[in-house]
């Protein structure tokens, strides 16, 4: 009874956040940036969190809720492919595959960094493990539903994901401190040398139990091979299951990556960074890898001396889908600003650039069906802009997520005084019951109780 | 006759201890005050008192029979039978001795002075080649049962008893899977005679190792829970396998690692899991539902936001009576997070919304500072915070009794007053959840021991109080 009672908790989280969703809202005015269908006027009809009518004569039942947006612009919710936030950890540098650990086990819900990046309009994030080892730990992708558990954030149905590594990162060009044995890899041959044999046991590993099925099907009596959770997700890798996201700088690291991959019949989903990408687009096109890569940060190392601010329209030009992302909890807040810079540098058009942190970033992690654009039946996921998105002077005003309005800036200022005065009340109340009585203890209470009596406390 | 008993007497305890011995008093003359906390007599009939009997229960004027460590009977108004020592408790309270429900009290030897301040580091136990995957079983410690290496030189266990402790749950307190836990009677004598229950739970610790050695982030010790328990559970089939006809098959590799987790991979024994905010505790429950794992949580203290969460998972939580408080020592202009603030508020309210969501709890104390927690030390005092709070009584009873004996599997020995289960019990001048009210005596496996002021004195958090913020 208890262990059923136990695994309804493990059914899929569409599940838990629906009845969050059950309610009708109609966006009057303002100009719609679909994205994918051009620019179209409102209103946008929203019914259980998903968008069923664009513009024209929309029925809106009874009760809905009505929002004003004229004047504004309406822009899909962003979609941000590196990020790092609403994790308890990001690096398990400790060994040099890490395939075993996984941020989705620890999304962090209270991180407050997914509220504001609300207030920048992003809607989905993908929480990518750190570079710290040539292959790194499996994502989780979230939509930034704000309030909601950790289960909720989950992005329910998308493709699972994992991240790999090359270069100065993993290869630990920044040293390693005094006393430590240093780890393998610590050059780029080593770096392709690690994933190969990854890949190679994973291989190995598939056999071993396809072996196994086998003998057993036949009827031999065989011990059952061990399951090992370091390799089953390369062996999703290799079947094409489980997206790699793979960051990288150099030229010659991007080529090497490619060609271990197609070794094993392994698509690369997204080369993360990939600041040299404009001068192997035409590789990175013909494997089919698609590139999110930073609007103009250059030189922070020496494999990022070579990266141009006209990278993404380079790449794009070339038939790279290219989007644009953050890998930072303050850059993600202002992402329209970064794909504005394509359009400044790479003379791409206002639409291809919003479609970097958009669409094309949620082909990128295998959701571009759900979110990514303003089309009935997608997600009710989108940013509300007081001026055109790819404006300096845009202001972000109201941000949605499968059609709940989760900020306003008007419902943040409300917040700031409810917040303000729950301070003010909790400080007073604890004044009083802190600190505690230090004194003797009271008559008849003889004996405190031991005192540190292990480490069993909470987990930090 | 009366000199015998004035231990008890001479500490201001009150006139409890009016005894009537029928039978045998030259042989009672004979024992020293010290004598009678070693052996003492082994009849007793504890009359006139409220009995509060632990399972929602209470006796208005109750007798309890104690003989050779056991509840012989627990009536209304019998007199007992003849020729036992006789302790009149009219006016004053009954209690099951209470369970402290998580701890490594008897695994830590010696006074507080000899003790380190904390638990040795988790990375201390670290081998000094850094772990380099799940297969080096790092800070794995699962063969180790409390149980056996119990010691009686740790002066915390009678400042417990002194409390009205009588049990407590004692797991070593080293490593990621520290060991196994032991349910021990706090008593005197030899420790191999105190255990109740000697293999109970496994404790998980979630340490890291630190960022050279695995696991050393949050998700790796997770992925290393996952993968140990999956390749428990796979030691057990390939073992049976093997064993029920070993020809022509390859023998399997022994692990002293995996064998002790056998039963806790199969759901049969509980797994300790740390989980102190409302996040970690749906993490810990839905980590362990994915593993088949039945787990006790503990910490607790942003409990009352999971508690529906935890009743419908029916999984029951230790809460770390430690409440979290203000740092004395931080800057007192530093601004605190709005949601330490409310955990600060919310925590010693955890409890009543536990007990109100039907969710099994009981009580321990954690590691000072280590979830925010600087209380003084003191767990009655802790728990009447807990029903100032909206605890009920009787619940918070049942936290300090039956429910950890429950949880730990020992109910059918100790947890309530009840015929045939261990003699454990307190006596108390009035409602034990009542300010001011005093522990006049309590038994552990019969044998009456009277609260020791002086063992309280040895306490570690005594000595942090004398030097707040100190050099500890």
């Amino acid at each position: 009874m208890r262990r059923q009672r136990m695994a309804a908790l493990t059914l899929p989280a569409v599940l838990l956040a629906a009845p969050l969703a059950a309610q009708t809202t109609v966006i009057r005015g303002g100009t719609v940036l679909t994205v994918t269908n051009g620019v179209s006027e409102g209103p946008i009809l929203i019914e259980d969190g998903k968008i069923t009518a664009v513009g024209g004569e929309v029925h809106v039942p009874d009760g809905a809720e009505e929002v004003d947006a004229t004047g504004m612009f309406i822009m899909p919710g962003i979609v941000d492919a590196h990020s790092h936030i609403a994790a308890e950890s990001i690096n398990e540098g400790s060994v040099s595959v890490s395939s075993m650990t996984g941020t989705g086990d620890v999304v962090d819900p209270y991180d407050i960094n997914i509220y504001r990046e609300l207030a920048g309009g992003v809607t989905t994030s993908n929480i990518l493990h750190g570079s710290a080892n040539p292959i790194g730990g499996m994502n989780v992708i979230i939509k930034h539903r704000w309030g909601a558990d950790a289960a909720e954030l989950v992005f329910e149905g998308a493709p699972p994901g994992i991240k790999f590594a090359l270069g100065e990162n993993p290869k630990r060009s920044r040293g390693t401190p005094p006393g430590v044995q240093p780890r393998y890899p610590a050059t780029r041959m080593g770096v392709v040398d690690v994933i190969r044999q990854a890949f190679l046991e994973a291989e190995a590993y598939r056999q071993e139990f396809r072996d196994y099925e086998a003998a057993k099907a036949r009827g031999e009596r065989l011990l059952p091979p061990r399951r090992d959770m370091k390799l089953e997700p390369l062996v999703e890798v290799l079947e094409g299951t489980r997206l790699v996201h793979a960051h990288c700088y150099r030229q010659d690291e991007i080529l090497q990556l490619l060609r271990v991959a197609e070794e094993f019949g392994v698509r690369i989903a997204t080369l993360q960074h990939v600041l040299e990408g404009y001068k192997v687009a035409d590789e990175i096109a013909a494997h089919g890898a698609g590139a999110s890569t930073f609007s103009d940060w250059w030189a922070y190392k020496v494999e990022a001396y070579d990266a141009i601010p006209h990278n993404a329209a380079l790449m794009a030009e070339r038939g790279v889908l290219v989007s644009i992302n953050s890998d930072s909890a303050e850059e993600a807040r202002h992402l329209n600003q970064e794909a504005a810079k394509t359009v400044k540098w790479g003379g791409m058009t206002e639409e291809q650039a919003l479609a970097t942190i958009t669409i094309n970033a949620a082909i990128h992690l295998g959701v571009g069906d759900r979110v990514g654009s303003i089309e009935v039946g997608k997600d009710a996921d989108l940013a509300i802009f007081d001026r055109h998105p790819l404006s300096t002077y845009a202001v972000n005003q109201m941000t949605f997520v499968d059609g709940r309005m989760l900020f306003s800036r008007e419902k943040d200022r409300a917040m700031r005084e409810s917040a303000a005065a729950e301070r003010a009340d909790l400080e007073a109340k604890l004044a009083e019951s802190e600190p505690p009585r230090r004194g003797p203890p009271g008559r008849g209470t003889p004996g405190p109780g031991a005192g540190p009596s292990g480490s069993e406390g909470g987990r930090r | 006759m009366s000199s015998l008993f004035r231990r008890g007497a001479v500490r201001g305890l009150g006139p409890l201890v009016v005894l009537v011995l029928a039978g045998g008093p030259a042989e009672a003359a004979q024992l020293s005050s010290r004598a009678v906390a070693d052996a003492g007599p082994r009849e007793w009939a504890i009359t006139g008192g409220m009995v509060h009997r632990g399972d929602g229960t209470v006796i208005a004027e109750g007798t309890v029979v104690l003989r050779d460590g056991l509840i012989v009977s627990v009536d209304e108004g019998s007199a007992g039978p003849a020729g036992v020592f006789r302790l009149d408790a009219s006016g004053k309270h009954v209690y099951p001795g209470f369970v402290t429900a998580l701890g490594d009290l008897g695994l830590r030897g010696g006074s507080a002075a000899e003790r380190p301040g904390r638990a040795a580091r988790p990375g201390a136990g670290a081998p000094p080649t850094p772990s380099r995957g799940p297969e080096d079983r790092p800070g794995t410690f699962s063969w180790q049962l409390a149980a056996d290496s119990l010691t009686l030189d740790d002066d915390r266990i009678a400042a417990r008893r002194t409390a009205g402790f009588t049990s407590a749950v004692s797991v070593p307190s080293r490593g990621i899977v520290s060991g196994r836990a032991a349910f021990v009677n706090l008593g005197a004598g030899d420790p191999r005679d105190l255990v109740v229950g000697g293999d109970q739970a496994v404790m998980v610790r979630l340490e890291t190792l630190g960022f050279r050695s695995f696991p050393g982030s949050a998700m790796g010790v997770i992925a290393y829970i996952r993968q140990l328990f999956l390749d428990a559970a796979h030691y057990d089939e390939v073992w049976r396998l093997y064993e029920e006809d070993p020809t022509g098959l390859a023998r399997p590799r022994h692990d002293r690692a995996l064998a002790p987790l056998v039963l806790a991979a199969a759901g049969e024994q509980p797994v300790l899991l740390p989980a102190n905010l409302d996040k970690e505790i749906r993490r810990m429950v839905r980590l362990a539902a994915e593993l088949g794992l039945r787990p006790i949580l503990y910490g607790g203290h942003e409990a009352a936001p999971a508690a529906g969460f935890l009743a419908d998972a029916g999984v029951p939580i230790l809460v770390d009576l430690n409440w979290p408080q203000a740092d004395p020592d931080a800057d007192p202009e530093a601004r605190v997070p709005l949601r330490e603030l409310r955990l600060r508020d919310a925590a010693p309210a955890g409890p009543a919304a536990l007990a109100a969501a039907g969710v099994q709890f009981g009580f321990y104390r954690g590691e000072s500072g280590r979830s925010g927690g600087r209380g003084s030390g003191d767990d009655l005092a802790a728990v009447r915070t807990a029903v100032e709070r909206g605890l009920d009584r009787e619940a918070a009873l049942t936290a300090l009794t039956s429910a950890p004996a429950e949880i730990f599997g020992v109910a059918d020995r100790v947890g309530t007053l009840a015929a045939g289960k261990i003699a454990n019990l307190l006596i108390t001048d009035g409602d034990i959840f009542d300010e001011g009210t005093r522990i006049e005596a309590v038994f552990v496996d019969g044998v009456i021991h009277y609260p020791d002021s002086a063992a309280s004195e040895t306490d570690d958090d005594a000595g942090a109080r004398e030097a707040p913020g100190g050099n500890r």
